[in-house]
C-alpha cells in the first residue's frame, strides 16, 4: 500500500521579491505536484515573520534594490538561524537573482555598503556598473537539456571554493559576464540568474528539485511521468529566440 | 551653422525616407540630426510659446491624442509626435514637418508623448508649460532595469523644473503623488472617487505599495488599478493628495464609459466615451488636467471626448468583413489584468493573444506569469495564440489550468482560425503586444480592411 506523498514549500517574501514573473516558479512547482497527485502546500513568509515550521523546499525570488535592503535586514533579524539550519540539513532551496545573491555571504553596492546574506552558498556579489540583460542559455552537468531564461542584473557574483556553478554559459553573461559560469549549487541549495520564469519552461530542472525534496523526505523514489509537450515547445522556442537574438 | 547643417540633413533624410524608400520617417531624420547636433531639440523649440509633455507607463498615447483632438477642435496649430517615436529623435522628427529652412518652428504650440526614461534628456531642452505623468507600473524591465529606476529619474528631473511648469499628477499612484509633494511648481492632482469600481482585494503583483517617504506598508481603503487607489501611511501619515480633478459615478464597460468629472468643487461635467476601461477614465482626467492648466475654455471638452477616436489597438470596436473585432494592446501585467477585467466575460468568448519579444515589446516575457490568467480559468474562453513567443503564452495558459487553446505562430493564420471559430454576432477580442499590434495592422490591411484599420 502506498501512502500519498506531500510536499511543503516556503515562499520567502512574495510581496517584496517577485518582480520579474518569478511567481511562475511557484505555480510550476505546485501544478507539477498536483498533476502527480502529490499533496502540496505553499506557505508565504513575509517581513517580520519567523520560519514557524520547516519545509521541504524554499523559494526566494528576485526584487528591486530597495526591497533587497529591506529583506536583508529582515532575514538577519527573523529568519537567519532557521534557514541556515535547514540548508545545512540538506533541504532544497532555489533562489533567483536577488534571492540568489542573498543566499550568498553578502551583496556589496557601489558605495561599498554591504548587505548581509545567509551564507548558505559560498558566493559573493558586488554591484557592477553595467546591467546584464538578455536571454541566457546554460549547459549544466546534471540535466540533459540546456537551461533557458532571461537575466536582468547588475550584480556580479563570484563563486567560492565550496560552491560549484550550475553550469556553463552558452548565451548571455551569467554570474559575472567574465568566467562563463552561471548560478551556484552547494548541498541542495541552488541559485541562478534565470528569470523567464525558469521552472515552467525547464521542466527537467523543476522535477530535479521536486525529486530531491521528496527523496530527502521519503528516500529513493521516481516521479510519475507527466506530459510535457507544451513545456518542451516553450523550451525549444525560447532556445531558438535566445540563439537568434544573441 | 552646425544647427543649420544638421537641420538640413534631417530634412533631407525625411524627404528621402518618405518619397524614395516609402517609410513613415518618424524617427530616422531625428536620429541623424541628433547625431550631428545634441542641442537640436532645444533650438527647434526656441520659438514655442506652449509645450505640453505627457509621460508615464500606460496611457501616454491616448492622453496625448485627447489633448491633441481638443486643440485641433479649437483650431490651434501644433507640433505632435502623433505617428510614432516618443524618444528624443522622434520629437525632433515631428518638428521637421513644421520648420522653415532656418530651422525655426512655424507653430507656437507643441504636444509630445515622451518615453518615461527619455524624459530626463527632453525636459531641460523643452521647459514645458505642462507635464503630465500618467502612472508608474512594472513594464519593460529589460530596458529600465527596475521600476524604481524610472521613479528616480523622474524625481531627479522634477527637481529642476522651472516655476512656469504645471505638473499634472495621478494622485492615486503613491509613487507619483509623492513626487508632487516636493515639487516647487504648481501641481494639479487627478484621481478617482468611486467605491463601486474598487477591486475587492489587492492584486498579486503590485509595486509601490510601500510608503514613498518612510517605506512602511501603505494602508489602502480602495484599490482602483493595481497599486492605484486611496491610501495612507499609518506611520508617517503620508496620504493621497487632495484631488483637483476627479471622476465619480463611473459606469465602465467593454464598449465605453460614462462618469461625472469634477473640477475643484465648482465644475461638474458629464463625460461619455467609447474608450473602455478604468485606464481611460484616468487618461481623460489627465488630459482635462493638462488643458485646465493652460486656461482653455473647456466647454467643448465633453464633445471632443465623445467623438474621440482612439489609436489603432486601443480598444476600439471595429468591423472587419462584417465581423466585430476589438484590438487592445497589452504590454505589461497591469495592462493585461485590466484587459481581463474590462473585456473578458463568461461564455464561449473567442480571444486571440499575440506575444512578441522584440525590443519594443520587452525582450523578457516573464511578465506573462504576473498576469492573473487563473481568474478566467472557468470562463470557457477559447484562446488562439500567436507571436514569436506563442509557446510561452500557451504554457502560461496550461499552468493556469486552461486547456482550450490553439497555437499558430503565423498571425495571419491565427486570425483566420479565430474568425472562423467566431459566432456571427460575437466580438473577437485581440490582445497583442506592441510589435504584434503593428503586424496585425498590416495583416488587416492585406486582407483588405477599410480605412479605420490603417489610417493614422
Amino acid at each position: 500500500m502506498s501512502t500519498k506523498l506531500d510536499l511543503k514549500i516556503v515562499w520567502l517574501y512574495p510581496k517584496e521579491m517577485s518582480t520579474y514573473g518569478d511567481r511562475g516558479n511557484i505555480i510550476a512547482l505546485k501544478r507539477r505536484c498536483e498533476w502527480r497527485d502529490i499533496d502540496i502546500e505553499v506557505v508565504e513568509v513575509g517581513l517580520r515573520e519567523e520560519i514557524a515550521t520547516g519545509a521541504d523546499l524554499y523559494f526566494f525570488g528576485g526584487g528591486q534594490d530597495l526591497s533587497q535592503v529591506q529583506v536583508s535586514g529582515d532575514l538577519k533579524k527573523h529568519k537567519h538561524k532557521a534557514l541556515v539550519e535547514e540548508a545545512e540539513s540538506g533541504k532544497v532551496f532555489l533562489g533567483i537573482c536577488g534571492g540568489y545573491q542573498l543566499f550568498g555571504h553578502y551583496y556589496q553596492d557601489g558605495e561599498g555598503n554591504s548587505l548581509e546574506g545567509l551564507g548558505i552558498l559560498d558566493v559573493t556579489t558586488t554591484a557592477g556598473t553595467k546591467r546584464m540583460m538578455g536571454n541566457l542559455v546554460v549547459e549544466t552537468h546534471f540535466l540533459k537539456e540546456k537551461l533557458v531564461g532571461f537575466e536582468n542584473h547588475s550584480g556580479k557574483t563570484v563563486l567560492g571554493e565550496k560552491a560549484t556553478s550550475l553550469g556553463k554559459v552558452v548565451v548571455g553573461a551569467g554570474n559575472n559576464g567574465e568566467d562563463q559560469t552561471e548560478g551556484a549549487v552547494q548541498n541542495n541549495v541552488f541559485g541562478c540568474y534565470l528569470h523567464g520564469p525558469v521552472l515552467p519552461k525547464n521542466p527537467e530542472f523543476a522535477d530535479h528539485l521536486l525529486k530531491l525534496a521528496l527523496q530527502k523526505k521519503y528516500g529513493d523514489l521516481e516521479l510519475k511521468f507527466i506530459n510535457d509537450n507544451q513545456e518542451e515547445l516553450a523550451h525549444e522556442s525560447a532556445l531558438h529566440r535566445a540563439l537568434k537574438t544573441h | 551653422m552646425q544647427f543649420l547643417f544638421s537641420h538640413a540633413i534631417a530634412k533631407g533624410t525625411k524627404f528621402f525616407i518618405k518619397n524614395i524608400s516609402k517609410g513613415g520617417a518618424t524617427a530616422a531624420p531625428g536620429f541623424f540630426s541628433l547625431y550631428l547636433d545634441h542641442n537640436i531639440l532645444k533650438k527647434l523649440a526656441s520659438n514655442l510659446e506652449t509645450t505640453i509633455l505627457v509621460t508615464g507607463t500606460n496611457g501616454k498615447t491616448t492622453t496625448t491624442r485627447l489633448i491633441g483632438d481638443f486643440l485641433e477642435n479649437l483650431g490651434v496649430e501644433f507640433v505632435h509626435n502623433r505617428h510614432g517615436s516618443n524618444l528624443e529623435r522622434g520629437l525632433i522628427s515631428a518638428f521637421l514637418e513644421n520648420t522653415n529652412l532656418s530651422g525655426q518652428s512655424l507653430v507656437k504650440t507643441a504636444l509630445f508623448e515622451v518615453d518615461e526614461a527619455a524624459i530626463a534628456n527632453v525636459l531641460p531642452k523643452l521647459n514645458p508649460q505642462v507635464l503630465v505623468i500618467t502612472n508608474l507600473f512594472r513594464d519593460q524591465l529589460d530596458r529600465y532595469g527596475e521600476v524604481n529606476n524610472i521613479r528616480r529619474i523622474w524625481e531627479k528631473c522634477l527637481k529642476n523644473l522651472p516655476e512656469q511648469t504645471t505638473l499634472i499628477l495621478n494622485a492615486d499612484d503613491p509613487s507619483l503623488a509623492s513626487l508632487g509633494k516636493n515639487a516647487s511648481c504648481r501641481v494639479i492632482y487627478f484621481g478617482l472617487s468611486d467605491k463601486n469600481v474598487s477591486l475587492e482585494k489587492v492584486p498579486d503583483t503590485v509595486d509601490n505599495i510601500n510608503c514613498p517617504s518612510c517605506r512602511s506598508e501603505l494602508k489602502y481603503t480602495r484599490y482602483y488599478i493595481s497599486h492605484q487607489g486611496e491610501y495612507s501611511c499609518p506611520v508617517c501619515h503620508f496620504t493621497r493628495a487632495k484631488l483637483d480633478i476627479w471622476a465619480e459615478e463611473i459606469e465602465s464597460g467593454s464598449s465605453g464609459s460614462e462618469f461625472v468629472l469634477h473640477y475643484s468643487d465648482k465644475i461638474r461635467v458629464d463625460i461619455k466615451t467609447r474608450l473602455a476601461g478604468l485606464f481611460n477614465v484616468y487618461n481623460i482626467l489627465a488630459s482635462f488636467g493638462a488643458l485646465s492648466a493652460l486656461d482653455f475654455n473647456l466647454d467643448t471638452f465633453p464633445l471632443v471626448v465623445k467623438n474621440f477616436k482612439p489609436a489603432f489597438g486601443r480598444a476600439e470596436n471595429l468591423e472587419f468583413e462584417g465581423r466585430k473585432v476589438i484590438v487592445t494592446l497589452a504590454k505589461n501585467p497591469t495592462g493585461f489584468n485590466e484587459v481581463i477585467r474590462t473585456f473578458f466575460s463568461r461564455g464561449q468568448q473567442i480571444v486571440l493573444i499575440a506575444i512578441n519579444d522584440l525590443i519594443a515589446d520587452g525582450r523578457d516575457v516573464s511578465w506573462l506569469w504576473d498576469v492573473d490568467f487563473e481568474s478566467v480559468r472557468d470562463f470557457g474562453t477559447k484562446f488562439f495564440i500567436s507571436g514569436l513567443r506563442a509557446s510561452d503564452m500557451a504554457l502560461r495558459l496550461k499552468y493556469a489550468g486552461i486547456k482550450n487553446y490553439q497555437v499558430n505562430e503565423s498571425l495571419s493564420e491565427a486570425l483566420e482560425a479565430a474568425l472562423e471559430a467566431l459566432p456571427q454576432k460575437d466580438t473577437l477580442l485581440i490582445v497583442p503586444t506592441y510589435t504584434a499590434m503593428l503586424e496585425l495592422k498590416k495583416v488587416f490591411a492585406k486582407k483588405g480592411a477599410g480605412g479605420q484599420f490603417w489610417e493614422d
